[in-house]
């Protein structure tokens, strides 16, 4: 009956579209939108997570991608449902239409939708947390039979936590030296007799931790070693098949944003960061003011996505918040002229849960007592455990909103390279200097300067066509260029004999990012140089 | 040099002797009995030569073959598939009659992950072959394969092993898998590879003289050394022959794959700009999938082997750093009296720390089954290298190898310099190493270093945790309970979980459980049974933390059972040889 209870307590909570819903939503909107919508299963995994790829479905080979992925931290599940607003907004936005022969955004909803259905943290992977040989035998129950798993507090002197000095519902650590008054846990008891509660939970290893750059054994939720989980190798193998990833973003659920990826702190006195930071700012810049005081997310801790993103594929990458929360005292002092009273601050755990419970006052359960089985008498309420992750549902069209009004921008950003101009000078006897300029018309470099650096990807190539009017008399006919900033040109050049000034000279470009694209002109059409080398 | 060098050859020709009959029927001791029926004869009858090196198609046959004649020790099974969908196999040794090979610790033993280092894998034959040889005759081998696993799979490199041998190649080609690789970032994949130009088989070297090139002749003038600064160059050096197959005006500079398969392990990866080879992600590779899937959900697996060649070292973890705050010293001791006990089986051969001793790798297969699984590991850099000399075997330098090519491999080894007519570059010459020399003994060879280093890998095997009860007292504790005090010692060189082990949270408690009577409350306890530390929690078995080498650990168990009963006792963990013993309650 508790079961059936909680179930049904699951089925009625907010902002919980479920995954067939989010699937179902995306495959509506691709019959609505069959020319820029495709949605496809992602290959190698079996637990319903697809891809949907917005872009001219009619224009083929590689171009500038974007990508999108939601609720890689399994209870931040409205960041799915908030994809598929996402996706909404661009494909019904006509004035984005033309752009999208251009450049792609691919949205992931969800790596682990088995694991968001069962609102677990982590993924649906068994793991023997306490090293007994059992797995998941112990995870967070709901003892009072109330449909929902909150928190579970034992009066204790000496115990590990306080009430907190502005609000006495909210319990925090003790401070060194201050003697506490509570034990805390969640809503539990001891399922294999081994004197502890809630010690192996399911779902508890993370997706958020999984990705190999500075990946760390101490990170609290990681998998035995990296990258091994299906899930994110799912999204490994995707990617290595996409080499023009632009830029990555991350949708998670209240915190402050963006948190553009910062590369390695120590990269010596030439600094290839400096560059990726000023496009970052750019970006920044596109996203909008934030507002002072917002708390931030969750910290995301070591073998994250977004580092892996730009360290490892060469990509932009952030997380995009889909809404910010601020502290009370912020609130109180909003408008204010005067300088703040000084008084104590409270801790800022103490400032994140008050503003929480401001903001969702129902995630919290009044304290009622309980006799537990093992610990006695007992108070079970609380937060509500899968609490403080998701914005409020009002918030999550707002948010959805200007996440895609972000993508947009980012999406008018991406790279797009031009043939703007090919010169030529005359040497006489038909012999000419001839030299291609290609121009970076994007907002954004053609990739980053890390990438570059670090020779992540391929650089592009531009070649002169072997035609029976052009002989080449020196200079490389294919060349190659490792990156072009954002309004930037560069320049390629050959010397050559041709048969006459009507004769075609005719280019090629290929690149990852912007697939292959040719250029034609004749000579008599092209201007003078008229300056030495760029 | 040269008396060291006739004393090297007298040596081998002895050893010669000794293996160029059957090798089988030759050292086959006398008047053995079956452990199986036929058994000796169906050893005998296997005749494997180790007198050649054995491409994949043979190495695979020859496992079948041996699974097949000896289903009572022997079992394969496909374990993943390479990169161009070949089977990596893993044969497992294990005498089902002492329980199923999950039940016992478990040596795993692999090799080739490098496409050109091959004698790994018939060192592996050789072990096979040795344990089943002397299985029921040597009592240490009988009792090894009664109390633990083997792992073997002998190439974890398939895809490359096959086209070592099926095409043209030098000794370093081939290292990598067979993903494509765009080396020369050209846009274009494995486009300009070595070409076997003269049609002679093999991949050697080219020269052209060149007053500027970096290259002079070398006291025998077949030998090319780097001119000296301020010396005049006489060559220009090419260290394979090949064209510009890819018009780019270089030669040679994209060939077959790969991804580097021993940097692609998930414990200590870096990306392909701080690590040269190591794939996209960490097991991106299917090969290193395999092998990781199959490790890591074998908790049985207590050591590790590796081989790899050249420059005869046998190597611990870890390689990607020191030791400094990263091995712990109980670990180090450990490592030490395995590793230095293989330096006096295999003499020439030097114990080394991979980081400090010869260079820093990340994503390697060593810090994967020690820095990650935390087990007891060794990677053996077999034959090669210049540094030869104990008592000097068999030489010190480039010069003294090739002599022992010309002296053992006939004069196959060094490829005298012929000239050619080459299409980019006219006039030039084509010669040096062999695709079998430097790296590998010539073949007739093999067998001393081959059964050395299997030998080596049985005496790691060998030094596994083994239990063993080395007392129990049972004394009456009122209201039908008896009191057992017991002490359990590890006598093995190695403890029931490395240090490492520990720290990574890998470790696995030694439990002891009593069977004819039920146990109500277990401790562990100091020596004199004062100090008694209850276990928490429910007490089904007694735990155990890890148990070093040669290391008593004292307990006490309060057990429900009618006197006059027969307890029997039993500890058990997965990487150590289990032990049991009986007690009769007062």
């Amino acid at each position: 009956m508790r079961r059936l209870l909680l179930l049904a307590a699951l089925a009625l909570a907010p902002c919980l579209c479920a995954q067939d819903d989010v699937r179902r939503g995306f495959d509506q909107l691709a019959q609505a939108h069959p020319t820029h919508l495709k949605v496809e299963k992602l290959p190698g995994l079996e637990n319903g997570a697809f891809s949907a790829t917005i872009r001219d479905q009619a224009v083929s080979g590689n171009l500038p991608c974007v990508l999108l992925v939601g609720s890689l931290h399994g209870r931040e599940r409205t960041a799915a449902e908030a994809c598929l607003q996402v996706a909404r907004e661009i494909l019904e936005d006509k004035a984005l239409r033309d752009r999208l022969s251009s450049c792609e955004l691919v949205i992931i909803p969800c790596l682990a939708p088995d694991a968001r259905m069962a609102r677990l943290h982590g993924v649906a992977l068994p793991f023997d947390d306490d090293r007994d040989g059992k797995t998941d035998e112990d995870g967070p129950s709901d003892l009072n039979g109330d449909g929902v798993i909150s928190q579970l507090r034992v009066k204790r002197k000496g115990g590990r936590y306080v009430a907190g000095a502005s609000d006495p519902r909210i319990l925090i650590e003790a401070a060194p030296g201050q003697s506490g008054e509570w034990d805390l846990y969640w809503e539990g008891k001891d399922d294999d007799g081994d004197g502890r509660i809630n010690e192996d939970a399911r779902g508890t290893i993370t997706l958020a931790n999984d990705w190999s750059i500075r990946w760390s054994d101490q990170q609290p939720g990681v998998n035995r070693l990296m990258m091994q989980l299906a899930e994110t190798r799912a999204l490994a193998e995707f990617l290595m098949r996409k080499h023009s990833l632009v830029a990555g973003f991350q949708l998670r659920g209240v915190g402050a944003g963006p948190e553009f990826a910062e590369g390695p702190k120590a990269m010596g006195k030439e600094d290839p960061l400096e560059r990726d930071k000023k496009v970052v700012a750019a970006l920044k810049k596109m996203w909008g003011e934030e507002e002072r005081g917002a708390l931030k997310g969750e910290a995301e801790g070591a073998g994250n996505l977004i580092d892996w993103l730009y360290e490892s594929q060469g990509a932009l990458a952030a997380n995009l918040y889909l809404a910010t929360l601020k502290t009370a005292r912020e609130k109180e002092e909003e408008g204010e002229d005067k300088p703040p009273v000084k008084r104590e601050k409270p801790t800022e755990e103490e400032q994140r849960q008050a503003a929480w419970l401001a903001y969702t006052p129902a995630d919290y359960l009044e304290w009622k007592a309980f006799k537990h089985p093992q610990l006695g008498e007992v108070e079970i309420g609380g937060w509500r455990i899968d609490a403080r992750c998701n914005p409020a549902e009002a918030d999550v069209q707002a948010g959805a909103n200007r996440v895609a009004g972000f993508l947009k921008s980012v999406l008018g950003a991406t790279p797009r390279l031009e043939v703007s101009k090919v010169e030529v000078e005359n040497k006489g006897d038909n012999l000419y200097r001839v030299r291609l300029n290609l121009h970076n018309a994007g907002r954004l470099d053609y990739r980053t300067k890390f990438s570059a650096d670090k020779r992540i990807h391929l650089p592009l190539f531009v070649s002169l066509s072997d035609t029976k009017e052009v002989e080449l008399l020196s200079g490389t006919r294919r060349q190659k260029h490792e990156n072009i900033e954002a309004g930037g040109t560069a320049t390629f050049e050959w010397f050559v004999r041709v048969t006459n000034t009507a004769t075609q000279l005719k280019f090629e470009v290929e690149s990852d990012r912007a697939g292959k694209l040719s250029h034609s002109v004749a000579v008599k059409d092209c201007p003078a140089i008229t300056t030495e080398d760029e | 040099m040269m008396r060291n060098l006739k004393l090297i050859l007298a040596l081998a020709l002895v050893l010669l002797c000794g293996s160029l009959e059957n090798p089988t029927a030759q050292q086959a001791p006398e008047k053995k009995t079956d452990p199986f029926p036929g058994w000796n004869q169906r050893v005998a009858d296997t005749k494997l030569d180790f007198r050649h090196y054995y491409p994949l198609e043979e190495v695979n046959a020859t496992c079948e073959m041996l699974v097949k004649r000896f289903p009572e020790l022997l079992s394969m099974k496909e374990i993943g598939r390479s990169y161009q969908d070949r089977p990596l196999y893993c044969v497992t040794l294990c005498a089902q009659k002492t329980g199923a090979h999950d039940t016992k610790p478990a040596m795993y033993i692999d090799s080739n992950i490098h496409g050109n280092e091959i004698q790994g894998t018939e060192i592996i034959l050789v072990t096979i072959w040795y344990l089943l040889r002397n299985y029921g005759h040597e009592e240490w081998v009988t009792r090894l394969v009664d109390t633990r696993t083997f792992y073997f799979v002998p190439v974890v490199n398939p895809d490359s092993r096959h086209l070592w041998f099926a095409t043209p190649n030098n000794p370093h080609s081939l290292r990598g898998n067979h993903r494509p690789f765009d080396d020369d970032r050209d846009g274009k994949f494995d486009e300009d590879p070595p070409n076997d130009l003269n049609g002679d088989g093999r991949i050697t070297m080219m020269r052209r003289p060149d007053p500027n090139g970096d290259w002079v002749l070398g006291e025998d003038k077949r030998i090319m050394v780097r001119r000296k600064p301020g010396q005049p160059g006489e060559y220009r050096l090419w260290r394979s022959e090949g064209i510009d197959d890819d018009g780019d005006g270089e030669i040679n500079e994209d060939e077959l794959g790969g991804v580097d398969l021993n940097r692609n392990f998930p414990v200590g990866w870096q990306p392909r700009y701080r690590q040269w080879g190591a794939g996209d992600y960490p097991c991106s590779e299917p090969e290193v999938r395999a092998c990781v899937d199959f490790i890591s959900s074998r908790d049985n697996i207590a050591g590790m082997q590796f081989y790899h060649n050249a420059a005869r070292m046998i190597l611990r973890p870890p390689g990607s750093s020191s030791d400094s705050g990263v091995t712990p010293r109980e670990d180090v001791r450990v490592y030490d009296r395995i590793g230095q006990r293989g330096e006096r089986i295999i003499p020439g051969y030097r114990y080394l720390q991979t980081h400090d001793g010869l260079y820093e790798a990340f994503g390697t297969q060593i810090d994967f089954g020690y820095l990650g699984l935390g087990r007891f590991v060794f990677t053996n850099e077999l034959w090669g290298g210049t540094s030869h000399e104990v008592d000097g075997i068999p030489g010190d330098g480039p010069a003294d190898t090739r002599d022992w090519h010309d002296e053992f491999g006939n004069g196959r080894a060094y490829i005298d310099w012929k000239p050619f007519k080459h299409p980019d570059l006219g006039d030039i010459e084509i010669g040096g190493w062999d695709q079998f020399a430097t790296r590998m003994p010539p073949a007739e060879l093999f067998i001393e270093e081959g059964f050395r280093n299997a030998l080596f890998t049985l005496k790691h095997a060998e030094s596994f945790a083994e239990l063993e009860f080395v007392s129990v007292t049972a004394e009456p504790a009122g209201a039908g309970l008896v009191r057992l005090r017991l002490a359990l010692k590890n006598k093995g060189v190695m403890p029931t979980d490395s240090a490492m082990a520990a720290q990574r949270k890998e470790d696995t408690p030694v439990e002891v459980s009593v069977q004819g009577g039920q146990l109500v409350m277990a401790g562990l306890s100091d020596e004199t049974f004062t100090d008694v530390r209850l276990q928490k929690g429910r007490i089904e078995t007694l735990k155990i933390p890890r148990i070093s080498s040669e290391q008593i650990q004292y307990a006490e168990l309060i057990v429900k059972a009618a006197p006059g009963t027969g307890l029997k006792l039993t500890a058990h963990h997965p990487r150590a040889v289990d032990a049991a013993t009986s007690v009769k309650t007062p």
